[in-house]
């Protein structure tokens, strides 16, 4: 056991990585929230579940297709995905690179195989709403078209989800709408 | 370095000696000056120290499962400050434990595992709150780093323990998600160490020591996850090296008690491992492949060391001339040859013929020894290698029902035949004394 003037040393140490690591989070979050761009994915909802953050909806905004056809990238390969802005101001996926682009918007993702994976799939939800709005969509898309899309915060390639919606509703205003 | 209980065993002899004339008060005085304080460790204080980790592990999880209800009414700020609450209030018990209650293992054991869990919890917190995509290696890893301080600053064994556990299921799903190499796999290995040489010098026959030796050979059973993914032969020659070396470790005097995880996983793997080697099919399946068997490279020399620890062990200890101990211990003189010879495209007819001597000789070597001492345990675990070499040899090939039929029956007959005739000694030793 250490002990003195190395235990205070060592404690001091401690205490300070185990504030700065959540912190630094914190602040290039914050940072990309309040700076960055603003986009809107286009995405689809599951709902599973994560023993230790809780309840989230799963998302899947690789919709509409990133092109890696012929590139054979190893697997796990980190890529570099640039963005566009459709007609109705959707992002759009553009070219695929290893390198990071010069100019422009871009995410970072990941392939596996022909699977292209991007780091927003996960919006955490209170718990008793998330299942629910996964069945209102999952009701609602069988019935008629219904749109559902996040907005990200990007700045420097660091992307940061925001919101998602149900309608141009915030999903958890969306679910409880529904159900009163 | 004598262990605990025996100075305590000393400690109470002392005042009767000195009665009895044999020694005077000034040589017991310098004898217990000689040996120092011993913690004793009664049976109420583990109690305890169990009930503390017990509830600062529920305690941890408690909030853990709090924060993740996820209260969409609080504002991102409010979120963002209050993961930060049970870190705060970790450290404030840790720092307290640190400066007043040192000498309280239970309060070193529970503050360290919920100061542990609070990293989890307020790491978890942000990834929630913004929404930051489930990468469970990454958060794995920084909970791990940033909880490994306490291993040695609170001396917390359960820490450790839970370190163990993390960073296995880190490994795995590093092997399964990247195929990249898990190299902080060896380094908590030997980050835990030296915790591990520390308890075994305090108590080798403790509960600390004896925990953590499970929790280290419960480890080393996943070692391969971390080793390179080219060398799919490596593992073989790793296990076999491992199952020799817990064998030497278990039936010495420095395993602390003679039931222990090094004899128990050592001598279990290596009877298993014999028992794969058997099959002739695992020499020419896909298992190994070939072409990869040699092909020396940087990575070896990871595994090296680990390939010499049984030959260093038995060089340190050349006292043991158990026979029975020396041919338990003695797979990776098979292994090592037969590795080379299975790259060399040699007849998997012979080698597997050897590894069915080696499995049948141990069996028969137990049992016999054990009948020999009148140990049923020992003569039931030879006979139960025995057994299920002939079981696997007559699903392997093709002989009849009938002498299939009539080997099972022998095998019973001589499972009964040996506890009848041993547990029939016993009693008549019993009887004689």
């Amino acid at each position: 056991m250490i002990r003195g003037k190395i235990a205070i040393a060592v404690f001091a140490l401690m205490a300070f990585a185990q504030w700065v690591v959540p912190g630094s989070m914190i602040l290039q979050h914050e940072r990309t929230l309040t700076q960055g761009e603003e986009w809107k994915f286009r995405c689809q909802l599951l709902d599973p579940y994560d023993p230790f953050r809780g309840r989230y909806v799963m998302i899947d905004v690789s919709a509409g297709g990133v092109d890696t056809e012929g590139m054979d990238l190893p697997w796990s390969e980190k890529v570099y995905v640039s963005l566009e802005r459709d007609d109705e101001g959707y992002a759009k996926y553009g070219a695929v690179s290893t390198e990071q682009p010069a100019d422009g918007a871009y995410l970072l993702a990941q392939v596996y195989g022909s699977q292209v994976v991007f780091p927003l799939n996960r919006f955490y939800m209170q718990e008793d709403i998330a299942p629910e709005a996964e069945r209102v969509y999952f009701d609602a898309t069988r019935s008629e078209e219904l749109r559902a899309y996040v907005t990200v915060r990007i700045l420097d390639g660091h992307a940061v989800l925001e919101q998602l919606y149900i309608d141009d509703t915030p999903v958890a205003d969306y679910v409880r709408a529904q159900g009163s | 370095m004598a262990n605990a209980r025996h100075i305590l065993w000393l400690y109470e002899e002392l005042p009767a000696l000195v009665r009895e004339g044999l020694l005077s008060e000034e040589q017991a005085a310098a004898l217990r000056a000689r040996y120092g304080k011993v913690e004793s460790v009664s049976r109420a204080s583990i109690i305890i120290v169990l009930f503390s980790v017990l509830a600062a592990a529920l305690i941890a999880s408690g909030i853990i499962l709090l924060l993740a209800s996820n209260w969409d009414q609080l504002g991102r700020g409010t979120r963002a400050a209050l993961s930060f609450a049970p870190l705060a209030i970790g450290q404030a018990l840790a720092a307290f434990t640190l400066w007043q209650r040192r000498d309280s293992v239970a309060w070193r054991e529970g503050s360290g595992i919920l100061l542990a869990g609070a990293i989890g919890a307020s790491i978890a917190l942000i990834g929630q709150t913004y929404n930051v995509p489930g990468d469970p290696q990454a958060f794995l890893l920084t909970w791990i780093v940033l909880g490994m301080p306490l291993v040695y600053l609170l001396n917390a064994t359960t820490v450790a323990l839970a370190g163990m556990a993390a960073t296995v299921s880190w490994a795995l799903g590093q092997r399964w998600q990247s195929e990249e190499t898990a190299y902080f796999f060896w380094a908590y290995l030997l980050f835990v160490l030296p915790h591990v040489y520390m308890a075994w010098r305090s108590d080798r026959a403790g509960a600390r020591f004896q925990l953590l030796g499970w929790g280290l050979c419960l480890m080393l059973l996943f070692l391969p996850v971390a080793l390179p993914y080219r060398h799919s032969g490596l593992w073989l020659l790793v296990y076999s090296a491992l199952g020799s070396a817990g064998v030497l470790l278990g039936v010495s005097p420095w395993a602390g008690r003679w039931w222990n995880a090094f004899l128990f996983i050592g001598g279990g793997g290596t009877a298993l491992l014999s028992l794969i080697f058997s099959f002739s099919g695992f020499w020419t399946s896909g298992i190994l492949d070939k072409s990869e068997l040699i092909s020396v490279s940087g990575e070896w020399l990871m595994a090296l060391p680990l390939l010499a620890l049984p030959g260093a062990l038995l060089l340190i200890r050349r006292a043991e001339r158990d026979p029975l101990v020396m041919l338990w211990a003695a797979l990776p003189l098979l292994t090592y040859p037969t590795y080379v010879l299975a790259a060399a495209q040699f007849s998997p007819g012979i080698i597997t013929f050897v590894y069915n001597l080696f499995a049948f000789a141990l069996g028969v070597a137990t049992l016999v020894t054990g009948a020999r001492r009148g140990s049923l345990g020992q003569a039931n675990i030879g006979m139960a290698l025995v057994s299920m070499l002939a079981i696997l040899r007559f699903f392997d090939s093709d002989f009849g029902f009938l002498l299939r039929g009539v080997v099972f029956i022998l095998v019973g007959a001589g499972f009964l035949v040996v506890n009848l005739y041993l547990s029939r000694r016993n009693k008549r030793a019993e009887a004689a004394a």
